[in-house]
């Protein structure tokens, strides 16, 4: 915001330090060697200023005309100074700048329903595919055995999430939670399945905080789903998600994806999930509206 | 005209000023969680520390690109009671540039706290059957206060472990054999004005009482006063606690100064503590113990901490387990002041390595960690000694750019 108000404030000073414009100044007369009345007496007054005037007019050429109020008045546009002008239409150029960059951006990050565009700039079109989805057997959030064969008849946005992740993690959880809000009545034939994807903090506990933190835990078509770490292992490696536990307190890396998988358990659509700057809202915005699309066309295809 | 022109600018900016305040009021902004930020009720206490039981001692120290909060990874270093090296421990799995808060008890299991940072909101824990070998996880459902003594723990094999969570209103929670089934205990707004001779004003430490009841270190303001709370249960269905500060009043010549709590400890011998008095400007640092055969408080003098001086680093466990060493500093320069145990004198150590950013105390001997990037460096000291000599020197492979 401060550059926009800078620039706005800037902008604002600009035009008012200009030089007033052409059609307030009152220029002197020229005055004719023995005229009355004393020189550079405005226009307009009763008596010899009047005179002074027209003589002036005839005399002065065409400034002293101009400022004549007894000549025929011209156009406004005629007696705007092109210098002030000219820094009239930069300040508004600017602004207009500013407001064409802005305007959209804002926009979209208040419009549930901002256009793709900038998420597909960032990550990439989705991929469109018809591979069948790899089996996964593992528990949900609250214990219960889940497979991906359970979830046949509902479309499935697949993603692979850490718990304990302190950046890109809870963002694309936000934006699985604003997609799911996006669908509408689509909702319910729609299930959102995150799986964990930390080697070491994936017990059912710690999926449990991520969804207090996330607000999904009441989320009823929200799976957050775990296991042994052998069958993660196996998930991830089937869906080709890299996953690594530095040492020496980095956080634990994978790879940011999702999949749009049908009803049949066909892989529709691969997305890249990466939320890129962490300060473009506009862009999670964006991203949600890609992913609710993208589990549309495939509800609907 | 120039009038108009003006007046259209100012709308315009007023326009862009309510269209950003909607924008973002509509999309919710989270605030990345910081451990222990500006605005807490939490005084800031140094997290860098360290603990001597008799089985281990630990040290927590910050490394990395101290100027970038994502390139500043916690560390904790562990050294078997007995050993000479110090092992690199730091649990694997999360971000840890929040900070780091161990628990480690003479006997049972090591847990770590991890404090939040970015968009997490609830701390990480590990804990560790094998000194630091290998870790399970678990977790706290808010976050950890960022204080050296935020998490204690019993003895044993599955022990009771305390932690003090929350920021503006801290809660000490309270888990059983686990690490992610916890239940409240207490919050600093059932304490606030309910406890006789403590004005409570945060909660910064947690320990182990003699008969493994909890107790709490907290700050208590005009009171004249080290706040050492203990709970007893008040005999009602509700098992509402009766909190009362049993802590070592101070002698003072003129008003009751503030306290604070900065360390808390269950040493074998008792408990050790370390408390920041403040009286006006002025502040000092006052080493107490009680020891557990006797019930009674011993007090150190205090030891004045310079205008412009903070305390940098604690450790606690020197000499016969109820030593106590603090890290003061300014600038570039540094400071170690050793006591060994109750009624023991404050002794200046030797200067310090430049740089040093913890310190530790093992039996007679100091040691003091310095870093730089990644590379961490132990200098050691004992009396009688010319000076500090260079005894480790560990690379950490710390992973730049890891946390975003």
């Amino acid at each position: 915001m401060l550059p926009l108000l800078l620039l706005t404030v800037t902008g604002y000073l600009a035009t008012v330090s200009a030089q007033a414009p052409a059609f307030d100044e009152q220029p002197a007369p020229a005055v004719a060697p023995g005229a009355s009345g004393p020189a550079g007496e405005p226009e307009g007054v009763p008596g010899g200023g009047a005179q002074g005037g027209a003589q002036g007019g005839a005399q002065g050429g065409p400034q002293g005309g101009a400022a004549g109020a007894g000549t025929p008045s011209r156009k406004w546009w005629e007696r705007i100074d092109p210098g002030y002008a000219g820094r009239v239409a930069a300040a508004l150029g600017a602004a207009a700048i500013v407001l064409v960059g802005a305007a959209p951006m804002a926009a979209a990050s208040i419009n549930p329903t901002a256009d793709p565009l900038l998420a597909e700039a960032i990550d990439g079109a989705p991929s469109v595919t018809a591979g069948p989805a790899p089996a996964f057997h593992l528990v949900d959030q609250r214990g219960r055995p889940v497979s991906l064969a359970d979830l046949r008849g509902y479309a499935v946005a697949l993603t692979f999430l850490d718990p304990v992740c302190t950046t890109d993690c809870p963002i694309i959880a936000q934006e699985f939670r604003v997609a799911n809000q996006m669908l509408g009545s689509d909702a319910k034939r729609v299930r959102f399945v995150a799986i964990a994807t930390n080697p070491v903090y994936n017990t059912l506990g710690v999926v449990k905080a991520f969804d207090r933190q996330e607000g999904l835990d009441s989320q009823s078509n929200w799976l957050f789903l775990t296991g042994p770490r052998s069958e993660l292992q196996s998930v991830w490696d089937t869906y080709g998600v890299d996953v690594a536990a530095p040492p020496a307190g980095g956080m634990a890396a994978h790879t940011d994806v999702a999949y749009v998988i049908d009803a049949r358990g066909t892989i529709r659509r691969i997305i890249n999930t990466d939320p890129g700057s962490g300060d473009l809202v506009a862009a999670h915005s964006s991203f949600a509206t890609l992913l609710a699309s993208q589990i549309t066309q495939v509800l609907h295809r | 005209m120039r009038g108009r022109t003006a007046g259209a600018l100012v709308v315009a900016a007023v326009a862009l000023v309510i269209i950003d305040v909607l924008v973002a009021g509509s999309r919710g902004d989270r605030s990345p969680a910081t451990g222990g930020a500006a605005g807490d009720a939490i005084p800031s206490i140094a997290l860098a520390s360290s603990v001597t039981s008799p089985t281990r001692s630990s040290v927590i120290v910050a490394m990395g690109n101290l100027d970038e909060p994502t390139n500043t990874f916690w560390e904790l270093f562990l050294r078997p009671a007995g050993g000479t090296s110090w092992s690199l421990r730091t649990p694997p799995g999360v971000a840890d540039n929040g900070g780091l808060v161990v628990a480690a008890p003479t006997t049972g299991p090591v847990t770590a706290g991890f404090l939040t940072s970015a968009l997490l909101t609830f701390s990480p824990l590990a804990q560790s059957p094998d000194s630091g070998l290998t870790w399970s996880p678990g977790s706290l459902p808010s976050a950890l206060v960022a204080t050296p003594d935020a998490m204690a723990a019993g003895s044993g094999v599955a022990p009771d472990l305390w932690a003090v969570t929350g920021r503006a209103t801290q809660t000490v929670l309270v888990s059983s054999g686990g690490l992610s089934s916890w239940r409240p205990i207490v919050t600093t707004h059932v304490l606030s004005g309910s406890v006789p001779g403590c004005s409570v004003g945060a909660i910064n430490a947690v320990a182990t009482g003699m008969t493994g009841q909890l107790l709490l270190g907290v700050s208590c303001t005009h009171s004249g006063r080290i706040g050492v709370l203990e709970g007893s249960p008040s005999g009602s269905e509700s098992g509402v606690q009766h909190w009362r500060n049993f802590g070592p009043s101070l002698r003072t010549s003129g008003s009751a100064p503030s306290t604070s709590v900065l360390r808390l400890e269950r040493t074998a011998a008792g408990i050790a503590g370390l408390a920041d008095v403040n009286e006006g400007a002025a502040s000092s640092l006052v080493a107490f113990w009680l020891e557990g055969a006797t019930g009674r408080w011993t007090g150190s003098s205090p030891v004045v901490v310079p205008t412009h001086w903070k305390v940098m680093a604690t450790a606690v466990g020197g000499g016969d387990g109820a030593g106590e060493t603090v890290l003061l500093g300014s600038g570039s320069e540094r400071r170690i002041e050793v006591t060994m145990g109750p009624g023991g004198p404050w002794v200046t150590l030797a200067q310090p390595p430049a740089g040093t950013a913890s310190v530790a105390s093992i039996g007679n001997e100091t040691d003091a960690f310095v870093v730089s990037g990644s590379h961490f460096t132990v200098w050691a000291w004992s009396p009688g000694a010319a000076g500090w000599w260079r005894s480790a020197a560990i690379t950490v492979p710390i992973q730049y750019g890891s946390s975003g």
